[in-house]
């Protein structure tokens, strides 16, 4: 279940906020004891979002884990950013490999602790969208199928933007990137693509899925603690707005990750061997157009409508949507989680209005969801 | 124990008699049999401790065993051909980690177009990513340098590839002299790795390096690698009076004191081409063989005073760069004074052609009459070479 | 050095056992403490498909690796591929060649082949039907490896007997080595008789 929600006037700027809530509420990093695993002196960009999703996902799974935890990483901006030799900002034992192999490396370090008798060490791995939806996936999938005992997180800031922002599987449609350029009226990244990675992790039928953002600090940690008590092979994919390539400002990465799943386009949920057992309601739904600081786009969270209408994230690139906008159910409007728009937004509690009907009609003429599919297979897995 | 057993089983064996902590493996011909045979003997309990990891791909089986030597284990893989192209990428990062992998080659051709049978041009590719490089002459060798190959890859806290013939080795039943567990374990003490991913002692393993250290970690990889050619001697010797019988080492010479022309080669061939040699011996000509038994780091001093007396070299080569020749033949020829002038190339043996005895005395009567080109390919068809050469426009 | 070596080429066809054969008579040879090198014809074997195994035995350290082209011993284990494959390919004259047929070699249109070779050295043994009495399977090579030791002496039956046994479990075994033993057996009086005659 999600944690129980505090009211954002409440707590304001989340950690200050921290201050009026019982201590047992208070998030890991209102604690002055908290690991600061991700040290200050590293060289991410002002804002952003995947600096401070790490940050977070480390500490909360050092505290669960008693500070027996051993981190992999993917090659990226993360990886980059944090340890220019001879420095590093990581407080905890840390392994860089490859770009895409990640996850298997977290493997070998799994099946090393075991066999040399320290079980009682975890192992996290993680890497931006690119390292997992991308170039990472067959070692990624290859560890949820033999269910190894790592956490893995992606910190999905929905494109390359270690090499300068270029389209990755998780660039949503009509985004504006450096290899899917929104030429003339074209918008940027091409519709009908891409890849819903947590739908794919849960088609694995692993024991824990889940989706989370930078927007909330305390949903996030109590999915890594969750995470944390469950052994075998989980995913964590975290929406993390990147100021650089989304072309926003540095003060305004929480505002897109909360917007982003207020208006629908990113849903935020937990998921228990190929189930969806938990997912955060929108309590009011707002529309894509106010998310993306005032574009000209559509007023509905679906950006379905074709043409100059676009949403781009900011003002100063008016043409193409940038990667933070679309959130994946709807890059793949073959790919409903739940059949079609309708019911999707209906499980999501929001209201379903003409356009998710229109789609829903087009989406009846599709073929069924692979997930739909899967869910006649007998589970491997057994619950414990 | 002496044992009439396949190539595959008894390396199986030797690793196993190791005690690899984390073993992980991806099917490709002609490497099969070995991880089938640790497989069922991990999965027998017979070795304690060890995870034995079906991966996806071999280049998931390079990472786990990164993942896994980085946090401490013992690790072990084999590979071949196309296998070890996969996860060429993972192959220079474990060098570049300077962790102590050892993977067996079972040294099978690479395509296009596919063939499976052996030649060496896959560990070839790999010669310059900064493994120790060991090739095994027959089953006893492939056995033995696994033993061998554990205790350099620790000693120097690099990684080691050992090189055998697939199929010719792998799958070749001969008499083997298994190397037992209670030997083993007094020559290979357990492994300590100089760093490891402790919480206990938190370190970052894989910073960035920029252009202002680069040249440094990479010079002091190479002192590194050169300390091998002195303790790949130390540990052969211990190994020799371990378990009495020489094998592994630097080079190994054949008949080479008064020769006039001494082939040198690495592999399988070395047998056969010691038969040739004796035979040619009988008919009056004085001819040796060298064989390189530690390729990388190449061996030069070892190689300049075994060939100091010898008119002609003819390096005997399974694998080649198209466009220029011989790959071995430039270490050769780099190692010897004057640039090794009269040392020709002979490419034999690719993608599997048997290599024989009728045409090795025929090469080396060639060679020793001065009658051989600088590059030669052994048993070429040129009718149909020719042929198809005819057909192709020039220019 | 050839002439304290005996090499021998098996022909068969994917399923029959043919490089188990090849490892089966290079333990025979190891059990008598001599060295032996089996080695198969490295295709991608698969079911049904012609597949050829070698094996040397020799009183000292074998080396060359080459394989085998001038055979003092052939095992065929198909007769099936005496149409399409020369398996007499470099056969030596004083050579022996062992087929499984429950015909003798005049009847498999082997009779120019017969001319060539001394008498008693083309000889067939009806492995299947051995193997399928008394295992229960038409796989042929212990049978045959019976059947070889009492054609050449290379090696011993005792030998091919301990090979079987230790390669195979308790219920392969017994029917293995019956069906080698009634293999020996029947070759044995078949030379008897030819050298009667």
């Amino acid at each position: 279940m999600p944690v129980e929600q505090i009211p954002h006037q409440q707590t304001g700027s989340l950690v200050a906020g921290n201050r009026l809530l019982a201590p047992e509420q208070r998030s890991g990093q209102a604690r002055p004891d908290r690991a600061n695993s991700l040290t200050c002196g590293h060289r991410a960009c002002r804002g952003c979002g995947e600096a401070l999703g790490a940050r977070w996902v480390v500490d909360a799974a050092l505290r669960a884990t008693g500070n027996r935890l051993i981190a992999v990483n993917a090659t990226g901006c993360l990886e980059v950013f944090s340890t220019p030799y001879p420095q590093s900002a990581w407080q905890l034992p840390w392994l860089h490999s490859l770009f895409g192999n990640a996850p298997a490396v977290a493997t070998g370090v799994a099946a090393a602790l075991r066999a040399t008798g320290r079980a009682d060490v975890r192992v996290l791995g993680q890497g931006g969208d690119g390292g997992t939806v991308d170039i990472g996936f067959g070692c990624l999938s290859g560890m949820f199928e033999r269910n190894d005992d790592v956490l893995y997180v992606c910190y999905d800031n929905e494109a390359y933007m270690n090499t300068g922002v270029q389209r990755s599987g998780a660039t949503p449609a009509a985004a504006r990137t450096a290899t899917t350029q929104a030429v003339g009226t074209e918008p940027g990244n091409v519709f009908g693509q891409g890849k819903n990675l947590p739908a794919i992790a849960m088609a694995h039928e692993i024991p824990y899925v889940a989706t989370a953002t930078v927007a909330d600090l305390r949903d996030l940690e109590a999915k890594v603690t969750r995470a944390m008590d469950v052994q075998g092979a989980r995913y964590l994919h975290v929406l993390v707005p990147c100021p650089l390539g989304w072309g926003s400002e540095a003060h305004d990465t929480i505002r897109l990750a909360r917007l982003a799943t207020q208006c629908g386009l990113f849903p935020v949920l937990e998921a228990a061997y190929g189930e969806v057992t938990a997912a955060t309601r929108i309590r009011r739904r707002v529309p894509v157009e106010g998310t993306c600081a005032g574009s000209p786009g559509t007023p509905t969270c679906s950006g379905h409508a074709s043409g100059p209408t676009w949403s781009p994230v900011s003002r100063r690139r008016p043409i193409g949507t940038s990667p933070g906008t679309a959130c994946w159910p709807h890059r793949h409007p073959r790919r409903w989680p739940d059949g079609d728009p309708v019911r999707h937004h209906a499980r999501l509690g929001v209201e379903p209005d003409q356009s998710d009907r229109r789609l829903a009609r087009r989406a009846t003429r599709l073929p069924r969801p692979v997930s739909a599919l899967c869910r006649r297979v007998p589970r491997r897995r057994e619950r414990p | 124990m002496l044992r009439q057993i396949e190539g595959s089983q008894a390396v199986a064996a030797a690793v196993a008699a190791c005690r690899p902590q984390v073993i992980c493996a991806y099917p490709i011909s002609p490497q099969t049999h070995i991880v089938e045979a640790l497989s069922a003997t991990v999965k027998s309990g017979a070795l304690a401790s060890c995870e034995f990891i079906n991966v996806e791909s071999e280049f998931a089986a390079m990472s786990v065993a990164i993942g896994a030597s980085a946090a401490g284990a013992r690790a072990y893989t084999a590979t071949a051909s196309q296998g070890l192209l996969y996860m060429a990428e993972a192959v220079y990062n474990a060098a570049g980690l300077g962790l102590p992998i050892v993977m067996t080659i079972a040294n099978r051709a690479i395509g296009a177009p596919i063939n499976i049978w052996n030649d060496h041009s896959d560990s070839m590719v790999m010669r310059d990513a900064g493994w120790v490089q060991l090739y095994a002459e027959d089953n006893q060798e492939a056995a033995d340098l696994h033993v061998q190959a554990f205790a350099l890859a620790e000693r120097l806290s690099v990684p080691v590839m050992v090189c055998m013939d697939g199929f010719v080795l792998t799958h070749a039943f001969e008499r083997v002299d298994v190397p037992e567990q209670d030997a083993v374990d007094a020559f290979l003490p357990p492994y300590r790795p100089r760093q490891r991913l402790d919480p206990a002692d938190p370190v970052t393993i894989g910073a960035m390096v920029g252009p202002e250290a680069f040249t440094e970690v990479r010079y002091l990889a190479h002192v590194n690698q050169l300390r091998a050619l002195d303790a790949v001697p130390a540990i052969a010797a211990g190994f020799a009076a371990a378990f009495g019988r020489s094998t592994g080492g630097l080079v190994r010479p054949y008949r080479v004191d008064d020769a006039d022309t001494v082939v040198v080669a690495l592999g399988s061939v070395l047998g056969t081409l010691k038969d040739a040699v004796d035979e040619l011996r009988d008919g009056g000509l004085r001819v040796g063989v060298l064989g390189v038994t530690t390729y990388r780091p190449f061996p030069s001093a070892a190689v300049r005073a075994a060939l100091g007396g010898a008119r002609r070299i003819v390096v005997l080569e399974r694998a080649f760069s198209a466009g220029t020749g011989g790959i071995v033949t430039a270490d050769v020829r780099g190692a010897l004074p004057g640039a090794g002038a009269g040392t020709v190339t002979v490419v034999a043996g690719l993608g599997g052609r048997p290599i024989t005895r009728a045409s090795l005395r025929q090469v080396l009567a060639d060679a020793h009459g001065g009658r051989l080109e600088p590059l030669t390919f052994l048993d070429l068809d040129l009718r149909l070479v020719e042929r198809e050469l005819a057909r192709t426009p020039t220019g | 050095m050839s002439s304290s070596m005996f090499q021998v080429r098996i022909h068969g066809r994917g399923g029959q056992g043919v490089v188990t054969a090849a490892e089966l008579l290079s333990v025979a040879a190891f059990v008598e403490g001599r060295y032996a090198q089996a080695f198969p014809s490295f295709g991608s074997e698969r079911t049904g498909a012609p597949v050829v195994a070698f094996c040397r035995i020799s009183d000292v350290a074998i080396r060359r690796r080459e394989p085998i082209v001038d055979p003092d011993a052939i095992i065929v284990q198909d007769t099936t591929l005496l149409e399409g494959i020369d398996v007499f390919a470099g056969l030596r004259q004083d050579g022996y060649a062992l087929l499984n047929a429950p015909v003798p070699a005049s009847e498999l249109g082997l009779v120019e082949r017969l001319r060539w070779y001394p008498p008693g050295r083309v000889v067939t043994v009806p492995a299947s039907e051995l193997a399928q009495r008394h295992l229960g399977r038409p796989v042929p090579n212990a049978a045959l490896l019976g059947a070889f030791a009492a054609l050449t002496g290379v090696v011993s039956a005792a030998s091919v007997m301990a090979a079987i046994r230790g390669r195979f479990g308790d219920g392969l075994a017994e029917g293995n080595l019956a069906a080698a033993t009634e293999a020996y057996d029947l070759v044995r009086s078949d030379q008897g008789s030819a050298a009667r005659a």
